[in-house]
Parts: C-alpha cells; sequence; structure tokens
C-alpha cells in the first residue's frame, strides 16, 4: 500500500485540508474517502504526524461537536469533518494581529459559557441579558450578529446554540473552568 | 413551556389523572387524537425532566447563575484570556474554485445599476436647510455647541457609537452630521484605537478654526 502512491495521496489530502473550497472550513470523511480511497484514515494520520511540528493538528469532529479519535472505523468518521486547527493557545496579541479585540474575545466567552451552562442551548434575550453585564446595547447587538456570522453561534427559534466553529474549535468545558478562575 | 425553564417546574401527576379521566369519556376520534397528542407531551416532558436531573447531578454541571456571577467579577481582559486558553482556532486557505466563480459571476450580473447622477447633486446651501425646518446658523451654533457641551458633561471622551445614541435613523443621522461640524471646526478630535476598531471622540475647549460660511459646507443632498 505504502508505495509511490501513498506520498501522492498525502499530498492530495493536504490539498484537500489546507485550501478552504467550502463556506465552512474542512472536508468531510465521505470526501476523504471518495478521493483517498479506503483507508484514508492511515493517511491523514501519516500527514498530521508531519504537521504538528508546525503547530498545527487535524481534528475530526461528529455532527454533534464531539471530537472522534482518527482510530475510530471509516464508517463513523465518514460523516465527521476534518480541520486543521492549532495545537497551541493564542496570546491576546496575536488575537489582536488576527483582528480580533479583547472585548469581542470577552463577549464570546460570556455568550459560550452561557450557553454551555445551560446545556448547550440558552434563550438569546438570556445571553443578551448577560452580555449586557458587561457591554453597551449597540456594543451586545453588534457582537451577537457578528457572532452568528463568523459560525460560533446559530439561531434556533428565540434560542442560541453554539455554532459549527465553537464545536470545531473552542473546549466549553475547559473554557467554563476557565471562566471560574478568570 | 418555555426553552430554559426548569422542566421540574410542571406538577406531571395531576394533570395524567385529569387525562386518564378524559380519556375513558373520548368516544370521538378528534377528540382521542388530542389526547395521545397530550400523552406525547407529557412524554417529551418526563424526558427532560430526566435529563435535566442527570444533567444537574453530574459533575461537570455549572449552575448559570454561578456563571453569570463568574462573569459580572471578572474583567474584560481576564475573559479573553479564558477564551484564548481554551480556543484553538481551524486554519486553512482560501482559494478560488470554479464553483466559486460561477457564484461571483452570478452575483454581479443580477446587481442592479446603482449610479448617482452629478447632476443630481446640490450643495445643501442655508435655504435648503430652511426648507427642513433648520437654518444652517442653528445647525452649526446651537445645535453643535449644544453637542459639545454634552460630550464635556459626559466626561469630555466618547466612542463615536455612544455619542451617535440610539435614536431613530433620523436622529442619529443628524447627530452624526453635528459630530462631522463638530470635528471641522476643532471643537473635538478623533483618537484612533486600530487594535480594538474603536473610534473616541474627545471634546476640545473652543474652535480653533473660523466659523464656516454657508458656502463652505460638504454635506450635500442627493435626490
Amino acid at each position: 500500500m505504502e508505495s509511490s502512491g501513498f506520498p501522492a495521496k498525502i499530498r492530495r489530502a493536504a490539498q484537500l485540508l489546507f485550501f478552504k473550497s467550502h463556506r465552512i472550513p474542512g472536508v468531510k470523511g465521505w470526501e476523504l474517502k471518495r478521493s483517498l480511497g479506503s483507508g484514508y484514515s492511515r493517511v491523514i494520520k501519516v500527514l498530521r504526524s508531519q504537521i504538528e511540528p508546525l503547530g498545527i493538528t487535524i481534528k475530526a469532529v461528529g455532527d454533534d461537536g464531539t471530537e472522534l479519535s482518527l482510530d475510530s472505523p471509516e464508517d463513523t468518521l465518514s460523516t465527521a469533518r476534518f480541520v486543521l486547527v492549532l495545537t497551541d493557545p493564542l496570546k491576546v496579541s496575536d488575537a489582536k494581529t488576527s483582528g480580533w479585540s479583547v472585548d469581542e474575545l470577552a463577549g464570546l466567552t460570556i455568550c459560550l459559557a452561557t450557553i454551555g451552562s445551560r446545556g448547550d442551548k440558552a434563550a438569546r434575550s438570556e445571553v443578551e441579558e448577560t452580555l449586557r453585564q458587561k457591554f453597551p446595547k449597540w456594543k451586545v447587538r453588534n457582537f451577537l450578529s457578528k457572532y452568528i456570522k463568523w459560525g460560533y453561534l446559530e439561531e434556533e427559534g428565540d434560542s442560541l446554540i453554539l455554532g459549527w466553529r465553537a464545536k470545531v474549535e473552542v473546549d466549553t468545558r475547559s473554557l467554563l473552568r476557565y471562566v471560574f478562575g478568570a | 413551556m418555555r426553552s430554559g425553564s426548569d422542566p421540574l417546574a410542571v406538577q406531571l401527576e395531576p394533570r395524567l389523572s385529569r387525562l386518564r379521566q378524559l380519556i375513558k369519556k373520548s368516544l370521538q376520534f378528534k377528540h382521542i387524537e388530542l389526547d395521545m397528542e397530550a400523552l406525547y407531551d407529557f412524554a417529551i416532558l418526563v424526558y427532560s425532566q430526566s435529563k435535566f436531573l442527570r444533567d444537574k447531578s453530574s459533575v461537570l454541571y455549572v449552575d448559570p447563575f454561578l456563571i453569570r456571577l463568574a462573569v459580572m467579577g471578572s474583567s474584560t481582559d481576564r475573559l479573553a484570556e479564558a477564551f484564548l486558553q481554551s480556543w484553538r482556532p481551524s486554519t486553512g486557505r482560501d482559494v478560488l474554485s470554479l464553483e466559486m466563480m460561477r457564484r461571483s459571476y452570478e452575483y454581479w450580473s443580477n446587481l442592479k445599476d446603482y449610479t448617482i447622477g452629478a447632476e443630481k447633486m446640490e450643495p445643501l446651501l442655508g435655504e435648503s436647510l430652511e426648507s427642513l425646518g433648520v437654518t444652517y446658523d442653528e445647525l452649526i451654533s446651537d445645535e453643535m455647541l449644544g453637542l459639545h457641551e454634552e460630550l464635556q458633561n459626559r466626561g469630555g471622551r466618547l466612542l463615536y457609537e455612544e455619542l451617535l445614541g440610539e435614536g431613530s435613523l433620523n436622529e442619529r443621522l443628524r447627530r452624526a452630521v453635528l459630530i462631522s461640524f463638530m470635528l471641522s471646526y476643532g471643537y473635538a478630535v478623533v483618537e484612533k484605537e486600530p487594535l480594538k476598531r474603536r473610534f473616541w471622540i474627545v471634546a476640545k475647549e473652543g474652535a480653533t478654526k473660523e466659523r464656516p460660511t454657508e458656502a463652505e459646507s460638504i454635506v450635500t443632498i442627493v435626490s
């Protein structure tokens, strides 16, 4: 199997994962299988070992937001989304360089902590009210529309739930611990 | 029952007893159908109660009230730091695909023409302002000085959006024009915080420029 075709598969996997072609980043397991054939999870694991020294890893996330092991059966991984994420936390200065303001980061913490403490779904009015403890009304409206647009939150009727990006990028349990330690 | 409310607040037993009595009396299909619907809703409620108890007894359960207290007691810097510790941003590069090019072409092709004829633009002179119920003198002296005083009374330094206020669109447009006059004639200056994307309006003691004449107005009306 690991003949001349294997390095080509690793390069193909890197192309699929690094270059965003959908609105939501990452590639579904079935898309990887279609392009790389069965045994794609082994290709992904080799690619992961090659990029991890650079501070980037590959994460497989199920539809419900739970992280799946790359050793899971390929049938289980077929609906998972494979995404490249950074391995180390960013510093405030790094986040600012990427265009985030401290207030935006703090506002998102409040939203995710409130939703996380309510079993991943909270009334929009409650989230707004908690944000109002820290920010003026115009900023609250502005923040919520940004978080929804960026994929961190989703609207479900009068409630807010975690968006695809929060599920992929944020460990909400550890966030709650840090909020209490903050 | 509203989303987010406590499922245990609903007393199920008396409602089930009542439903039991009603089912015995239900003879028409329509009534039986309604009874079944109620029974289904009760089953959902029991499930919610069970899930609520399971979550609450979990070691990972965090009371929303405690979260609110923690949020109130933390600075924005500490909250931002908490987020960064549990955040591993996704990465990737945007590339142009054929599908994206097709969608872009569709978007640009469907845009309506939007042009403003230069001949339709005219300077906003004193006479035009009068037709709107305000004189040029009032706008740049009384109202602008009023806003300048308000800025000074509110600490002398405010975010642009805060000074603009939350009134109607017309009111905010009017204040935006007044702010621009204040800045143009030295009653205030702008302080930028590019990293936080914030603009502060800072009051100055007096005008640094001569009062403008009508002909200097930069405001134009587009008909």
